[in-house]
């Protein structure tokens, strides 16, 4: 089940656009920005809309207190990749799905410590294809440089990879099949890209479903049945 | 002599803008292709645009299977082809367009 895992929706006037083409081109979701009332919800063509949270401040402090608030109410949490240490820590919890490489590229790079962290806890490497998109030649190839560096570094870790588009418009959106095309240019096989565009997504969603669920209490234990309280 | 092995590829262009011709498009393609991949690239991937709906964006094209998925690459990171915002979405591949066509029916 492909769900392109960044979508940036700009307003909700904007999102039917963006649920269109996500049909047309055979995403049975994507997550979006966007602030709703619920962590998931499916739109009126089918397609799945879930809630990411962009932890974009700075300190460990401020992260963790930033993902606490957002665990109840986002299904995909992302951390950028930035300060070493502060992605570490999110490498390291297991409420972060996502360690996100950010744009502009500058000075970004994942370490081999920070990857198998990320491996131990099933954090995700997300990379979003939309700097390869705007840019050409000299350009391109230092967005591919950094790119290719980060997924070789999470392949050698066992780091999961999640492959999104990225895009802030409909048009700049791509099909998986496509999406797997670019994962062979960052260095993935064919089976790697389609595990990083059809399978880690989906495990990624499915995870959280479980987690924001009433019956959910910690890893390994949840509620199956409950008692007449009289 | 090694015989050289074709693909057919089914494709869809997503469209933003005035309708993109067919050649305009194995233009952006190969220059895409040249510009990732290189000359060489280019000259070994045989492109060739077989069949193209410019209003509709469907089409076939066909290409040396080596070559393949270096041109699936450079075709999918085409954003735009003078001034249309475009979005290659590759549809099925096939070793033979008479499969491929069987298929789409």
């Amino acid at each position: 089940m492909p769900i392109d895992m960044n979508v940036k929706v700009p307003n909700k006037e904007g999102l039917d656009a963006f649920a269109q083409m996500a049909v047309k081109l055979g995403f049975t979701g994507f997550a979006s920005t966007l602030s709703m009332s619920d962590p998931f919800e499916k739109l009126e063509n089918g397609v799945t809309l879930l809630t990411r949270t962009d932890v974009n401040v700075k300190g460990i402090r401020a992260v963790t207190r930033a993902v606490e608030k957002a665990r109840s109410s986002s299904t995909v949490i992302s951390v950028p990749l930035g300060e070493s240490r502060v992605a570490s820590w999110a490498a390291e919890d297991s409420r972060v799905d996502l360690l996100s490489v950010p744009y502009p590229l500058k000075g970004v790079s994942l370490r081999k410590s920070t990857a198998k962290l990320a491996a131990a806890s099933d954090t995700a490497l997300e990379i979003s294809i939309a700097p390869l998109l705007g840019v050409s030649g000299l350009m391109r190839s230092k967005v591919v440089k950094v790119l290719r560096e980060a997924t070789q570094t999470a392949l050698d870790a066992g780091m999961p990879i999640v492959l999104s588009s990225g895009s802030d418009s409909p048009i700049t959106m791509r099909s998986p099949r496509a999406l797997c095309y670019v994962g062979l240019l960052l260095g993935l096989d064919w089976h790697g890209s389609e595990k990083a565009v059809y399978e880690n997504p989906d495990r990624i969603f499915e995870r959280n479903k479980k987690r924001l669920s009433p019956d959910y209490v910690g890893p390994g234990v949840e509620i199956v049945e409950r008692g007449d309280p009289s | 002599m090694k015989s050289r092995r074709k693909r057919y590829v089914r494709f869809r262009l997503h469209m933003d803008g005035p309708p993109v011709s067919d050649k305009q498009l194995a233009s952006a393609v190969r220059m895409s292709l040249l510009s990732i991949y290189g000359e060489v690239e280019v000259a070994d991937s045989r492109f060739f645009l077989n069949e193209y709906d410019e209003s509709g964006g469907l089409g076939i094209l066909q290409c040396n299977a080596a070559s393949l998925d270096n041109l699936m690459t450079s075709a999918v990171l085409l954003s735009s082809i003078d001034g249309t915002r475009v979005s290659f979405e590759p549809k099925r591949t096939s070793g033979t367009i008479r499969a491929l066509k069987k298929r789409a029916t």
